[in-house]
């Protein structure tokens, strides 16, 4: 299956991950497609969410 | 004599110490954010340690490299896997690399780049198949994020993972990429890279390369890209000067690559290293959000943020609520490794010894 490369923006909810955080962002991330390369590039502490940059490969 | 002995019994009974220096890259690391300007900090940790597992980002100096006995050069994407528990590390005596070299490569910049794979033969004695050329240019695309973080696409993913089975199929057991590189980058920001400052416009680009190869096939790989030489500047940086000094990047590639651990899945896949093994993990205090640092921020590791190496990220372990221990320079992450292989609580190596607490008060962070 021919495959496209995305760059993704993600806002991720710090308050509603509870335990483990890599699961939690894969399992966000993977709503979009299949992730390459990700990490948590900004945090707003007050409504503690955190924006996740990210390249994701989908089927073209 | 009872000191021999007492030395003797702790190298007899004492687990292997193993550590990961992470330098993410894309983000200007301040150190480890140009041309493997992070060797040294991987040279000095490794002489305190019995394993050190990196990646090609802090062991990568274009034309210059370092081999570093007790050294795992592990790609990123394989070194988050790691760090999640998911595969083993399994140290190798040596790799046949595949040369995977981009179509969109220019006839004379390909020659260059075949130079250099025939050096690391006859002068390293390096084992190499013959090499792939993709079926089709990459077309690699650079971006710069809101954060100021570097990413990057390829138009062509499918072609390169053919030409890396191609490799695959000859034998060769890792797979060195050379993708085409714009020559178009913004000249402020690659005028600034050059001089030391600022996000190195490729980088997040040549990780996606070698993350989707490693994702596929589960062997090890690294990117260097291919660009054409850029004039004389006599104000480049010492930090950035590796990259000056030749026509290609792949030297330091095809050395790493030459003893990096095979990735294995499953246990019955034979002697391996874990992340349960893991006793320490080093990174930039600022850039506490990649998924390696995570995986590892958790009791028995001791986590190290380095606060000297700046980046244009503000992601700390703190604001994550995440246990680590916060020091200024890799000098001193290199004294805690060394007390905390010593079984010395490093606040005892202080003037500042504060009094037990009842439990339950928590713990104060390092006070010096």
């Amino acid at each position: 299956m021919a495959l496209v490369t995305q760059f993704i923006t993600l806002e991720i909810s710090l308050v509603d991950a509870e335990g483990d955080l890599v699961a939690w962002i894969e399992a966000a991330l993977a709503e979009q497609g299949h992730p390459l390369r990700w990490a948590i590039t900004h945090i707003d502490p007050v409504p503690g969410m955190a924006t996740v940059e990210a390249v994701i490969t989908v089927p073209s | 004599m009872l000191f021999g002995s007492s030395m003797v019994q702790d190298m007899c009974h004492r687990r292997p110490y193993t550590a990961i220096l992470v330098v993410p890259t894309g983000i200007g690391a301040a150190i480890g954010g140009y041309a493997g300007d992070a060797l040294p900090v991987a040279r000095g940790l490794a002489a305190v340690v019995d394993t050190l597992i990196t990646h090609p980002n802090v062991m990568n100096g274009a034309q210059l490299y370092w081999p570093i006995a007790n050294a795992l050069y592990v790609e990123g994407y394989g070194l988050d896997q790691f760090a999640a528990g998911r595969w083993g590390l399994h140290p190798v005596h040596g790799n046949r690399i595949g040369l995977v070299l981009d179509q969109g490569i220019e006839t004379e910049l390909r020659w260059r780049h075949l130079q250099a794979a025939e050096a690391a033969r006859a002068t390293l004695g390096l084992d190499l198949t013959d090499y792939v050329v993709t079926d089709a240019p990459l077309g690699v695309a650079l971006r710069t994020a809101a954060s100021g973080a570097t990413w990057g696409t390829i138009q062509q993913p499918d072609a390169l993972l053919r030409a890396v089975e191609k490799a695959l199929a000859a034998g060769a057991t890792a797979i060195a990429v050379v993708a085409r590189f714009p020559d178009d980058t913004d000249d402020t920001v690659l005028q600034s890279y050059r001089q030391g400052q600022g996000v190195d416009p490729l980088a997040g680009a040549e990780a996606v390369i070698s993350h989707l190869v490693v994702r596929t096939f589960q062997v090890p790989c690294a990117h260097a890209p291919a660009l054409s030489p850029l004039p004389l500047d006599p104000k480049i940086s010492p930090k950035s000067a590796a990259e000056e000094i030749g026509y290609t990047f792949l030297p330091c590639v095809l050395a790493g690559l030459s003893r990096a651990p095979q990735f294995v899945t499953t246990l019955a896949q034979g002697a391996a290293l874990w992340a349960d093994q893991v006793d320490a993990i080093i990174a930039p205090t600022s850039a506490w959000g990649g998924s390696a640092v995570l995986s590892l921020s958790r009791p028995g590791i001791q986590a190290i943020a380095v606060d000297a190496n700046t980046t244009t990220l503000a992601v700390t372990a703190d604001a994550l609520g995440l246990p680590v221990i916060r020091v200024a320079s890799y000098l001193e992450a290199i004294g805690l490794i060394v007390a905390h292989r010593a079984g010395v609580q490093a606040q005892a190596l202080t003037a500042k010894v504060p009094r037990l607490q009842a439990l339950g008060q928590g713990f104060p962070p390092l006070d010096r």
